[in-house]
C-alpha cells in the first residue's frame, strides 16, 4: 500500500493562503468501493462482526428483540411468521455494529410470511424471502392487506432478498421520513393487485418499492420486475435517492416515476425495459418538482405504450442516455396478473450495448450475483 | 486581513485501488467574518413600535485549491465549492 498526498489550499482576496493535507491509501487488495457519487450521499452499512445465534419458526421473533450490537441472527431455512401476522423489529444496533437478520449463507433462503417492520436503527436483513400476501394486518387494502415489507426507522438494509407477491401497495415500502437505508441485490416482483390481478383499482397505485418521506436511500443491483404499476414509485418529498446499477423491466405504469415534491434523485446505470406497455407510462418519469433530478447513462428500450416513444419524461437532466435494445437473455414481458413461476433471465448477452456503459462514478464494486464489475461497469443489476 | 481557515479536508473514501477514484472536500471560513446587523422598526400614530433584525454575513470571497500527486487528476465540481473529483495516480 502506498499513500498519496492532496495538498488543499484557500485562498482569500489579499492573497492569505492556507493549506491542508489529506492522505489517500492507495492499495491494489483494496476492496472495490461504492462509486464516488453514491458515497456523497450514503456511506455503506458495516458488517456485524459479533456472536451469530441460531434461530428457528419457534423462537426467532424473541432473539430478534434480545440482538446486542454486532450480534446476527441467522435463520434455518424453512418457513418463519404467518399470513395476517405482524412483526415489529424493534432492536437498535449503533453505527459501528448494525445487528443482522440473515438466512445461513449458501443454504436456501428461509421465507417471512406476514407484515414485516423494520424500526432501526442500523440493521440488516439479508438473505431471505418476503413471501405475500401478507393476509389480514390492517390494511389499507381489502381483507386488511399491506405492504410486506416496511422501511420505518434509520439507517437500514435490506439485501440478498426477494420480495414477492403483495396484494397491495408495494412489495417495499419507506415512510415515516426514515433517512439513510439501503436495498441492495433484491429481486422485486409480482407486486400488486388485489388476489394478484393487475387490472383492479390498484392498476395505478401498487408498486415493487414505494418510497414515501424518506431521504437518502440507495436502490442498487436490484431486478425490479413484472408488478402492477411501477417499478419504484416515490412521492411526497422523498430526496437524494440514488437509484443505481438496477434492471427495471416490464412494470405494467411505469419503470420508475419521483412525483410530487420529490427532488434530488439520481438514477444511472440502470435498465429500463418493457416498462408501460399495457397502462401506458415512460421507462423514467421525473414527474416531481425537482431540482435535481439526473437521468446518467441509462438504457432504455420499448417503454411506454403502444407507440413505445417516451423512454423518459419530466424536469431532470438526462445525460447520455443509450436507448438500444440491452439484449437480455430472456426479457420479462407485462402480463395482467402476478406470475406465480417466473422464468425470465436478465443477465446480459455478449452482444449487449449495455456492457460497459456504466459511470464509474455510481458504479457498485459488484453485481447481483456478486461478480465484479471492474472498472468498466455494465448497465442493470447483472454485469458480463 | 488574517488568513483563512481550513476547518476540514477529506478523501471519500479513504482508500483506494490504483487509479480509484476519491472525492475530496474541503471545508472552510474566512477568519475576518464580520456579521453586520441590520434593525428595521415599524411604528404606528401612537408611537407603537415593533423591530426585527436581519443579520449579514460579511466575507471575503474565498478560492479553494487542490494540488496532488504527479498522475492524479483533479477536477473541481461546478457549482460545488471546496468538493474536487478527483483520481489516484
Amino acid at each position: 500500500m502506498t499513500i498519496q498526498i492532496f495538498t488543499g489550499t484557500l485562498t482569500d482576496a489579499a492573497g492569505h493562503q492556507a493549506s491542508q493535507d489529506v492522505a489517500v491509501n492507495v492499495d491494489s487488495l483494496a476492496p472495490p468501493s461504492w462509486g464516488p457519487k453514491i458515497l456523497e450521499w450514503i456511506q455503506p452499512l458495516p458488517d456485524s462482526t459479533g456472536a451469530i445465534i441460531m434461530a428457528n419458526p419457534g423462537d426467532w421473533q424473541a432473539k430478534a428483540n434480545a440482538l446486542l450490537p454486532g450480534q446476527s441472527l441467522y435463520l434455518t431455512a424453512g418457513e418463519y411468521g404467518a399470513r395476517g401476522s405482524t412483526f415489529s423489529w424493534t432492536r437498535a444496533g449503533i453505527a459501528t455494529a448494525p445487528i443482522t437478520i440473515s438466512g445461513i449463507p449458501g443454504d436456501p433462503k428461509p421465507i417471512i410470511r406476514g407484515k414485516i417492520n423494520l424500526n432501526g436503527p442500523y440493521q440488516r436483513w439479508s438473505h431471505s424471502i418476503f413471501d405475500g400476501p401478507t393476509g389480514p394486518t390492517g390494511g389499507p387494502g381489502p381483507n386488511g392487506e399491506s405492504i410486506l415489507v416496511n422501511l420505518q426507522g434509520n439507517e437500514l438494509e435490506l439485501s440478498d432478498c426477494e420480495m414477492r407477491y403483495d396484494y397491495w401497495h408495494a412489495g417495499i415500502g419507506a415512510n415515516a421520513a426514515i433517512s439513510k437505508y439501503r436495498i441492495l441485490n433484491c429481486y422485486i416482483h409480482d407486486n400488486g393487485g388485489y388476489l394478484g390481478d393487475y387490472t383492479d383499482a390498484q392498476s395505478n397505485t401498487s408498486h415493487g418499492l414505494y418510497l414515501s418521506p424518506s431521504y437518502y436511500g440507495l436502490i442498487a443491483n436490484c431486478v425490479i420486475e413484472h408488478n402492477d404499476a411501477k417499478g419504484l414509485m416515490g412521492r411526497h418529498d422523498s430526496h437524494n435517492l440514488m437509484i443505481v446499477h438496477n434492471t427495471i423491466v416490464a412494470n405494467g405504469r411505469k419503470g420508475s416515476e419521483a412525483y410530487e415534491q420529490t427532488h434530488d434523485w439520481t438514477w444511472a446505470n440502470n435498465i429500463f425495459l418493457n416498462n408501460g406497455n399495457v397502462k401506458g407510462g415512460e421507462g423514467l418519469s421525473m414527474a416531481g418538482i425537482g431540482p435535481g433530478f439526473l437521468n446518467r447513462r441509462n438504457v432504455f428500450w420499448h417503454n411506454n405504450g403502444p407507440s413505445l416513444t417516451d423512454e423518459w419524461a419530466g424536469v431532470g437532466t438526462t445525460s447520455e442516455p443509450l436507448v438500444a435494445d440491452p439484449k437480455c437473455v430472456r426479457p420479462a414481458v407485462y402480463t395482467p396478473h402476478q406470475d406465480p413461476a417466473p422464468d425470465w433471465d436478465h443477465h446480459l448477452m455478449s452482444t449487449s450495448p449495455a456492457i460497459g456503459y456504466g459511470d464509474p462514478d455510481y458504479a457498485m464494486p459488484f453485481d447481483f450475483d456478486g461478480k465484479p464489475r471492474g472498472t468498466s461497469p455494465d448497465c442493470g443489476a447483472f454485469q458480463h | 486581513m488574517a488568513t483563512p481557515v481550513i476547518d476540514s479536508i477529506t478523501a471519500n473514501p479513504a482508500t483506494v485501488v490504483p487509479g480509484g477514484a476519491v472525492v475530496i472536500t474541503m471545508v472552510g471560513h474566512d477568519a475576518d467574518s464580520a456579521p453586520q446587523t441590520f434593525v428595521g422598526t415599524l411604528t404606528d400614530a401612537a408611537g407603537h413600535q415593533a423591530t426585527a433584525s436581519v443579520v449579514i454575513p460579511v466575507n471575503d470571497p474565498l478560492t479553494f485549491g487542490l494540488t496532488g500527486p504527479v498522475g492524479a487528476v483533479i477536477v473541481p465540481r461546478a457549482g460545488s465549492p471546496g468538493v474536487f473529483d478527483c483520481r489516484v495516480a
